[in-house]
């Protein structure tokens, strides 16, 4: 896949670029269509510790009970359009716990959607296995993960269902590590802003081909792993992990490295707790999805509800799956977003 | 774009750090803190302002006119002491800490080697991410402070195997252990590594910390105590030194951590 250097923005106003709307948007799964002029919610979860053992019992969790808990709320609250999105626990990297599971939520997609007319689909978040003091050149697969292991993950989510295809990359986070911990901003320039946009940009030219190839759509990545880390740590009013100023500008510097995916051809949109999604948004044109305040059940960040009105998808982060009073936790989790969204 | 004009944004924000920030800076504040000697305040001084490249030379200076566990204790530890005050009161933040602790331990490299019979710590802990877990950033400050608040520290790493674990605890023998899992599918290791410990009749703290795991669930299995972030752990390391089991480490947690 070819890489397109972005040199202007895609908008010359900020009244253009919000609730929902994008000057490229994108289609896929069941009638979805984002940034088409409406916000859409995006649900995220996690399986209960324990179902990852077995592949009946992990295909179970997040097909019929995960995945079928959502699509009924959906119905229930009346929301046109929903998104779920499912972050690969780390053992399924083996196909027979993942292969399972992304075919068994796209037939449950396709069900509801000819019975009910709900446009929906699945985003897979593959995992990035790698282990930087490895090493990360080809053949490494034997001892972490990386890279081969990686683009199979690619294969197994697209070649059963996967109707957009992410990740949350970690190139540069041995860098960002040590920056974020000493306060140095310039490691992270380099560690992220650079090498790490150069680890996208290898990353994503193959991620997109593996996409385009199963007529899948490659949608985007994050800095979860600086940028985030940052964040965290910089974290509430009276937190004194990072200074709240350096957080905010790992953030614009992870801006440069998340946009290099939509240079190496995917089209969005790009992944929930990338923050700098609003930058790249108003420089490439495509649609993102955020989080913010409706995602406490993972994070309490401020800074999400500074860019909230400029999202297409909107998210909850992620949630366990468990019962609570209104339901289990992601049937209410989707009724928050789902409003928040539809307001 | 709607307009801002005339809204007042404090009825839904209040900027609690801004009203909490000291006023003083760093220099009005050491002038409060630092010894009075001026050996030894130039030595601390190294530590308070973070000076890599000067520490050593300074250190080895400091040597020639005093005695070397002074010059850790009254100069470095000291510089390190007004560094934690300067944390607590919203001055320094925890980057500030991690290069102290850094330069405070170039320093004592150096002191240390002049220590008849060598200089000792206050005990030994054992840290390490659970197998399956290759997150370590939390643990990798909490080992940074937990050293410099003078405990030596064995790093097993992450992802560390349990029988690994295991084999270097039957091996050490350390006051306590510390264990990190910022995910909720490795933070099952902890009970494991707890029943095995018990099994061998190693009943010793066990630590654990992480984005997974919270109060309830370290107290969940024997030798289980929790540490919820880094500058907690010298502190409930400093009353396992003291000789409090796990069960009393739990009972008066609150107290232990204090604001922490």
């Amino acid at each position: 896949m070819s890489v397109t250097r972005y040199t202007k923005m895609a908008y010359d106003c900020a009244d253009d670029m919000v609730f929902g709307t994008a000057k490229s948007p994108v289609a896929y799964g069941f009638g979805l269509k984002i940034g088409a002029g409406h916000v859409i919610p995006e649900i995220n979860y996690a399986p209960r510790p324990g179902t990852e053992k077995d592949p009946e019992k992990l295909r179970k969790e997040y097909v019929d009970f995960i995945t079928k808990d959502i699509l009924d709320r959906a119905i229930t609250a009346g929301f046109p359009d929903v998104q779920l999105e499912t972050e690969w626990v780390s053992q399924m990297n083996q196909a027979k716990l993942s292969a399972p599971v992304v075919a068994g939520q796209q037939e449950m997609c396709e069900k509801y959607h000819e019975e009910y007319g709900l446009n929906c689909g699945t985003r897979q978040t593959v995992p990035d296995q790698r282990e930087a003091d490895h090493g990360l050149r080809s053949g490494m697969d034997s001892v972490h993960g990386y890279p081969e292991k990686l683009f199979e993950c690619c294969d197994i989510a697209c070649e059963n269902g996967c109707n957009n295809l992410s990740i949350e990359s970690v190139g540069g986070k041995e860098f960002a590590d040590y920056a974020v911990t000493n306060g140095d901003i310039v490691a992270f320039l380099f560690g992220v802003g650079y090498l790490g946009s150069i680890d996208m940009t290898w990353l994503w030219q193959q991620m997109s081909d593996i996409a385009r190839k199963n007529k899948c759509v490659a949608g985007g990545d994050t800095n979860c792993s600086g940028a985030n880390v940052s964040m965290f740590m910089a974290g509430g009013m009276m937190d004194q992990d990072v200074q709240r100023t350096f957080s905010a500008v790992t953030r614009a510097i992870s801006a440069a490295r998340t946009l290099c995916a939509w240079e190496a051809g995917a089209i969005g949109p790009d992944k929930d707790c990338g923050y700098e999604g609003v930058i790249v948004k108003a420089i490439a044109g495509k649609p993102t999805t955020q989080e913010g305040k409706n995602c406490q059940c993972a994070h309490c960040d401020l800074q999400g509800n500074l860019i909230a009105q400029c999202c297409d998808l909107w998210s909850n982060e992620s949630v366990e799956y468990h019962p609570e009073f209104g339901g289990t936790s992601v049937q209410c989790w989707l009724g928050t977003i789902g409003y928040e969204a539809s307001s | 774009m709607l307009s801002r004009e005339g809204a007042d944004f404090t009825v839904v924000l209040r900027r609690y750090d801004i009203e909490h920030q000291v006023s003083m800076t760093p220099e009005e504040m050491a002038k409060k803190l630092l010894p009075k000697d001026e050996v030894f305040k130039k030595v601390a001084e190294e530590v308070l302002y973070m000076r890599f490249k000067t520490v050593g030379p300074v250190v080895m200076e400091a040597l020639k006119v005093r005695d070397p566990l002074d010059v850790i204790n009254q100069g470095l530890v000291t510089g390190m002491e007004a560094v934690a005050k300067l944390y607590a009161e919203h001055v320094y933040f925890l980057p500030e800490i991690m290069m102290a602790a850094k330069v405070m331990e170039i320093g004592i490299a150096i002191a240390e080697k002049q220590v008849p019979g060598g200089r000792e710590t206050k005990g030994t802990i054992i840290m390490h991410a659970v197998e399956g877990d290759p997150h370590d950033i939390g643990k990798n400050i909490a080992a940074v402070m937990v050293r410099s608040s003078g405990y030596n520290v064995i790093d097993m790493g992450r992802d560390v195997p349990i029988k690994d674990f295991i084999a270097k605890v039957e091996e050490v023998r350390p006051m306590m252990v510390s264990g990190t899992a910022l995910m909720t599918t490795t933070m099952a290791v902890f009970p494991q590594e707890a029943k095995i410990l018990q099994e061998k009749g190693i009943e010793i703290p066990l630590m654990g910390c992480g984005g997974a795991v919270n109060r309830e669930y370290a107290n969940s299995y024997d030798l289980g105590i929790y540490s919820e972030k880094a500058p907690q752990t010298p502190l409930i390391a400093d009353k396992v030194r003291e000789g409090y089991t796990w069960k009393q480490v739990r009972e008066e947690w609150d107290s232990i951590v204090g604001g922490n």
